[in-house]
């Protein structure tokens, strides 16, 4: 169970960090200005059509800015995770202590996932000050519960980075091989579907139609981004919880990973899988 | 039980081969000595112990178990200074002894862990703003945490002051009289001469001897050095001397004769001496220093 002495111990430490500080202040910054760019600039057409802006509307406005900003916190949270302790000589100490290299892999996790946690959770505090005063009907439950998506994607790209900070002793290709992912997620991932769906069907776009074969792979792999994941995750429990029916959609004919909840099971795929694979190759490397 | 057990130990890295055929045998309770220069798979055979590296072929027990399949067991009983090891700067001293004490499940406190190794006016100061010998002393504080069977010391000495290096070695002596097997490596045999009851050199990734400090001078018979001072030096006394057996070397000094020579010829030295027409006045011997032992085993074509 030593787990749990690795993730105190991470905790305490990369709690203190300077860089953690910076970001929750941007965070809390950030979160403070999308709130009132939402509800005071650009709100969103359904707040423009009825005249009033409930919170469900705000979310559905802020969950694309948190989509770009969580992924850079948490990257910027884990990504010297393992490979800066491997860089210093520290995970010497880590590691001479009766820690297994799972523990250290899970207490990793957890440690920085803590972390980020905090970090999110001031800068959402001050996002519902403003929230709050802003919205028309605020509901505190709605925000909530978009504070604990948004969490769960956060813990994404924590589990994302400490996979990938497990192959490398050098914590700038840590950081760059978390950030490029991150780059390929959210703004080449749709390409690279359309690419895949492209090369499936015989290299050409040519008699894809919605429904086949083609296109409801194409539509998987789309689905298979953990930033897709997210924004579709929060729409359904936005739906959910919605209960004026208007953004109700017809969705129960549709596919299984087409259903909103399926971002659920990416997100646990993409805290899984990562972590996984950073653990396997952790285990089998001498440091 | 052997507390530590190498059997035909072999580890590459790359092209260089680090370890060729370690076999190693450290008994429980002793303080053994693991010297080497520098590159010579010191730090290697310590990463194999603790499952950091793992062995290309050959067996590795510690303290009776594998020490690649149950390396947390090990680690439970067994405290670590690594080498080449850093701190965790944010953290304060009260707050790596307190991990330590997490991670081996132990019941202490960590005060009287920083007392023992000299860091209790230090507690609670975060280690970034340690010196090196604070950083080392702080270390061996968590390896001491739980009681261990067995510590090992990798270059324990280094960034000691004499002090310090002291004190490292009353703790030392501390743990080994309550029956704690200690493994100790270092590059200056002198460090381990004052604490060690066996003594092992590896040179170039294989082990080129194990003995007790007397075994191995005996072994090497370097011999020793045989001081005489006589009232007057009579002429072709030297010549006379070196035509002896077993005699090395003569350099005459004044009235003082330095006679290097092996250990059972000093009586016939110091007969032909007088046969010579000497007065001896009086005579001592001296060992060879330990850093031509040390030479002897790990330099030139052996």
């Amino acid at each position: 169970m030593s787990w749990k002495a690795v993730a105190e111990k991470d905790f305490r430490d990369a709690i203190r960090s300077r860089l953690l500080i910076v970001l929750t202040a941007l965070f809390a910054l950030f979160a403070a200005g999308a709130a009132y760019v939402v509800t005071e600039i650009s709100p969103p057409q359904q707040a423009a059509f009825t005249g009033e802006l409930t919170t469900v509307l705000l979310i559905a406005g802020l969950v694309s800015a948190t989509a770009i900003f969580i992924p850079i916190v948490s990257i910027a949270v884990a990504y010297r995770s393992l490979a800066g302790e491997r860089d210093s000589g520290s995970l010497k100490l880590l590691l001479s202590l009766p820690n297994s290299r799972s523990d250290v892999i899970l207490g990793k996790f957890l440690g920085r996932a803590g972390v980020v946690s905090v970090a999110l959770f001031v800068g959402f505090a001050v996002g519902i000050v403003v929230t709050a005063a802003l919205a028309d009907a605020f509901s505190p439950l709605e925000y909530i519960v978009f504070v604990g998506i948004s969490m769960l994607f956060a813990f994404v790209f924590i589990a994302i980075t400490v996979g990938i900070s497990a192959f490398t002793s050098s914590t700038s290709r840590a950081a760059y091989g978390a950030f490029g992912l991150f780059v390929v997620f959210q703004f080449l991932w749709t390409t690279l579907a359309q690419g895949i769906a492209y090369a499936v069907n015989g290299f050409t776009f040519e008699g894809i139609e919605e429904g086949d074969a083609v296109f409801n792979l194409f539509q998987f792999i789309t689905i298979l981004d953990p930033t897709a994941a997210y924004q579709q995750g929060t729409l359904w429990v936005i739906r959910q919880l919605d209960e004026s029916g208007e953004l109700q959609e017809a969705t129960a004919d549709l596919p299984f990973y087409l259903q909103d909840w399926f971002g659920f099971v990416v997100m646990a795929f993409w805290i899984i899988v990562p972590l996984a694979i950073g653990y396997l190759r952790f285990e089998s490397s001498d440091l | 039980m052997a507390a530590i057990e190498l059997d035909g130990v072999e580890k590459s890295f790359g092209d260089v081969r680090a370890l060729r055929g370690v076999d190693l045998e450290v008994e429980e309770g002793e303080i053994f000595g693991f010297l080497g220069p520098n590159g010579a798979g010191k730090s290697t055979t310590i990463n194999v112990l603790l499952d950091f590296v793992r062995p290309d072929s050959g067996s590795v027990r510690v303290l009776g178990r594998d020490a690649r399949e149950e390396s947390v067991a090990i680690r439970t009983r067994t405290g670590v200074l690594p080498e080449g090891f850093d701190v965790y700067d944010r953290l304060t001293a009260r707050e790596h002894i307190a991990f330590a004490i997490d991670s081996k499940e132990a019941d202490e406190e960590p005060y009287p862990v920083l007392e023992r190794v000299g860091l209790e006016d230090a507690v609670d100061r975060k280690a970034g703003g340690f010196s090196t010998g604070m950083r080392q002393r702080l270390v061996l504080g968590m390896a001491l945490v739980g009681d261990p069977d067995l510590l090992i010391l990798d270059e324990p000495s280094s960034g000691l002051d004499p002090n310090g290096a002291r004190e490292l070695r009353e703790i030392v002596r501390e743990e080994a009289n309550a029956g704690t097997t200690v493994f100790f490596s270092s590059h200056i045999l002198g460090q381990v001469e004052a604490v060690c009851d066996r003594v092992g050199i590896i040179r170039d990734g294989s082990l080129v001897a194990v003995d007790t400090i007397a075994g191995l001078r005996d072994n090497l018979d370097s011999g020793a050095t045989l001081v005489v001072e006589v009232d007057a030096v009579p002429d072709g006394a030297a010549h006379r001397l070196k035509s002896l057996d077993g005699v090395t070397d003569v350099t005459i000094e004044g009235t003082t004769f330095r006679i290097t020579c092996e250990n059972d010829v000093k009586m016939a030295a110091i007969q032909e001496l007088e046969d010579s027409g000497a007065n001896v006045s009086d005579f001592s011997t001296e060992e060879a220093p330990l850093e031509d032992l040390f030479a002897a085993y790990t330099e030139g074509d052996r």
